[in-house]
């Protein structure tokens, strides 16, 4: 129970330091890269997705003749 | 008939040097403390600062209360990371136009929020600004935790890459040194037998006092904590808490800003 510990000063400045911290380059950069790779695979399922679609259409179309 | 309700400066007067105390401490104390837009956050860390510097303060706090410390915390970075990814990051970050637009929502209501919680300050001054209007709540979170998830993809990883971008270090340092500050009480623990007036705690006694003054059944849980210990002082900015200690806890002290016992003394006339 006797645990020491640092005065409330010090470890408040710490915990002040992490509230206002941001993150680093890098890592805004890796987010970047991760959120840009899922854009670009929502871009490709909205192309299949299309693809997809006009293929069913013409299939359909070629059926009703 | 005495009050068991003790303001700042009459705490602090009674500290001798040398003198170890032991003072649980609620959850809007460990916010007020940390969040400077809180309405009582200087207050809260001149009073911390100055009796730490009299003599050995010793802070317990029961888990319940962390955790609700360590959420608001939560809260609080997913919503300035998510607010800087549409302002600071805005250029340098691609993200979807559903996230744009779900985090733009949730920030348009988060602005309301605050303006009103701001009118009701500026009108009236003895208004307690709530810092938890300037987070996102957990729904809105989910909202956009929502937009972020591929399609067609099982996984989320972008929503995954955020919380590991704004969130996770910050909150895992923050809990090391929230233990460093307050020990959480438990009879389970042996060093801290010493403490416990009964190791056996009943549970039951905690729902009994929240349905004795209506008081949040996770508040409860702290104070019936207190119950079963020697510790004399609980440290609270919750009317609630308050109220509560005054029906229920009369043989502890709760220590609150001075301003405050006044505008108890009507309504918990007759209890004390």
């Amino acid at each position: 129970m006797n645990k020491t510990r640092r005065s409330l000063e010090e470890i408040y400045k710490d915990m002040d330091a992490i509230n206002k911290s941001k993150p680093t380059d890098k890592q805004i950069d890796e987010l970047a890269v991760v959120i840009r790779k899922i854009n670009e695979e929502n871009e490709g399922q909205d192309s299949s997705d299309s693809d997809r679609k006009i293929a069913r259409s013409d299939s359909d179309n070629f059926a009703m003749e | 008939m005495t009050t068991n309700r003790i303001g700042f400066r009459q705490f602090k007067n009674k500290l001798v040097k040398s003198e170890e105390v032991s003072i649980v401490v609620d959850s809007n104390i460990l916010i007020a403390y940390y969040d400077e837009i809180h309405s009582s956050h200087e207050l809260v860390r001149n009073f911390l600062k100055e009796i730490d510097s009299i003599t050995k303060i010793n802070f317990f706090t029961t888990v319940t209360t962390k955790a609700e410390f360590l959420d608001y915390q939560r809260r609080r970075f997913l919503s300035e990371g998510l607010l800087d990814l549409v302002d600071e990051y805005n250029a340098r970050i691609p993200i979807s136009t559903v996230a744009r637009f779900a985090i733009n929502t949730v920030k348009g209501r988060r602005n309301d929020r605050q303006k009103k919680e701001d009118q009701k300050s500026n009108k009236n001054p003895e208004h307690e600004f709530d810092s938890r209007v300037a987070y996102f709540t957990d729904s809105e979170i989910k909202e956009v935790k929502k937009a972020f998830r591929a399609r067609d993809i099982e996984d989320e990883t972008g929503w995954l890459k955020v919380c590991e971008t704004f969130l996770r270090d910050r909150l895992v340092k923050q809990e090391a040194h929230i233990d460093e500050f307050c020990e959480y009480l438990s009879p389970h623990k042996e060093d801290q037998k010493a403490l416990f007036v009964d190791r056996h705690v009943d549970w039951k006694k905690a729902t009994s006092i929240s349905t004795t003054s209506g008081m949040s059944y996770s508040d409860s849980l702290i104070l019936n904590m207190l119950l079963h210990t020697k510790i004399d002082y609980i440290m609270t900015l919750d009317y609630d808490m308050v109220y509560a200690a005054a029906v229920s806890a009369q043989d502890k002290w709760v220590i609150l800003p001075d301003d405050r016992i006044k505008g108890f003394k009507a309504t918990l006339k007759g209890i004390q």
